[in-house]
């Protein structure tokens, strides 16, 4: 690896934990989403999964050592950095888009028609967040189908095509979670579906986020990031 | 007859002003009474069902029976500080909920695999929600300890 592409790598690294810890305070701002995304887009699985790694590591210094969290980041981390990354370099990945939003509405129009059991007091912000994730999955299908076979646009298809996976990646980050937290704290089948449940309150509206901040982001971050690496 | 109506008048002023005190004596009183409030521990007994804890905490913080401060987080209310004390987040302290409550209409409200907290031979569960997504049932305790982890 050229020294020029590592600086690259610890300055991203660097970054995402800087936006991490300035926007952690804003709920609903997904940027080290959309960030790493279009890093590991543009450079590819390896340099992201170097920069996953030390993200995952390095953050634990201002946000503390929790081995279920560090476990939870560097699983997470270094699968997103493989889909994406993959998803860069094989174009015929871009075409999972259908099947990828079509789970995500099917799972999204289920729970919203039968209801989770949240807190009474949540219930009505949960089933509202659930169909809002669902319209928002068919707009995205549509949009990519619209691309596709009317106009033609490749980089619509493409913009269509990160933006569900995104959606699918964010949701993965909390089911990831609610196996490996009770799997470390060694809770009871009853507490970890307590747990399961509980997690869709933070859930849903940063899948919602991550789906617009990818949508309106990916496409200016990205060409910032091609021009870098025409350099490196 | 004048002095009919007056007198008429001075009843029905008089039980306007004995029906608005009765009625701002129910709602000062609130559907939660406080059991115990120190710096560190509060405890809070539901009066009757329907709102949430939050709802709770802000009518005692109406009636100047305890202070609290807090803020809204992705996983419901966070509390920063009650009765002016902040949790040392140098030693990992924070504001814990735990309550008798367990599960209600289907949904847990607490585990106790999460903590546990004894108050007056009565165990409570920490709870699975912010204060204000806890319902609050009649007859049900509920906890804020400072705690560490």
């Amino acid at each position: 690896m050229k020294a020029k592409r590592l600086a690259l790598c610890a300055v991203t690294t660097a970054l995402l934990i800087a936006v991490q810890y300035v926007l952690g305070f804003v709920s609903g701002v997904e940027l080290v989403t959309v960030f790493f995304l279009c890093f590991c887009y543009v450079f590819g699985a390896r340099d992201g999964l170097l920069v996953g790694i030390a993200f995952s590591l390095l953050r634990c210094l201002i946000f503390g050592f929790f081995p279920n969290v560090i476990l939870l980041y560097l699983v997470y981390y270094s699968l997103f950095a493989a889909v994406f990354g993959f998803m860069g370099r094989h174009s015929a990945l871009l075409k999972v888009c259908p099947a990828v939003t079509l789970i995500i509405m099917a799972a999204s129009g289920y729970f919203a028609v039968k209801g989770i059991p949240v807190s009474a007091l949540y219930k009505t912000r949960v089933r509202v967040m659930l169909w809002v994730l669902f319209a928002i999955s068919a707009v995205i299908l549509i949009f990519y189908l619209v691309s596709s076979f009317i106009k033609r646009s490749e980089n619509g298809a493409e913009l269509a095509s990160v933006t569900s996976a995104a959606v699918f990646m964010t949701v993965l980050f909390t089911l990831i979670d609610d196996v490996i937290t009770p799997l470390t704290m060694g809770y009871s089948a009853e507490a970890a579906a307590g747990y399961f449940y509980g997690g869709f309150l933070a859930m849903l509206p940063q899948t919602v986020c991550a789906a617009v901040s990818v949508f309106l982001l990916f496409r200016p971050l990205k060409s910032v990031f091609e021009r870098f690496e025409r350099t490196v | 007859m004048k002095k009919f109506a007056k007198l008429i008048s001075v009843i029905i002023a008089v039980l306007t002003v004995t029906l608005a005190f009765a009625s701002c004596g129910e709602e000062s009183s609130s559907a939660a009474k406080l059991l115990e409030s120190s710096d560190k521990l509060v405890v809070i007994e539901a009066k009757e069902t329907g709102g949430s804890l939050l709802d709770a905490l802000n009518s005692l913080k109406e009636d100047g029976s305890l202070t609290f401060e807090g803020e809204d987080s992705e996983y419901g209310f966070y509390l920063n500080s009650v009765n002016g004390y902040t949790p040392d987040a140098s030693a990992n302290e924070f504001w814990a909920i735990y309550t008798t409550l367990g599960e209600y209409e289907g949904v847990a409200y607490s585990s106790a695999e999460y903590g546990t907290y004894d108050y007056n031979g009565k165990t409570c569960a920490s709870a699975s929600y912010g204060a204000s997504g806890l319902v609050m049932v009649e007859g049900e305790i509920y906890v804020l300890a400072v705690e560490s982890y």
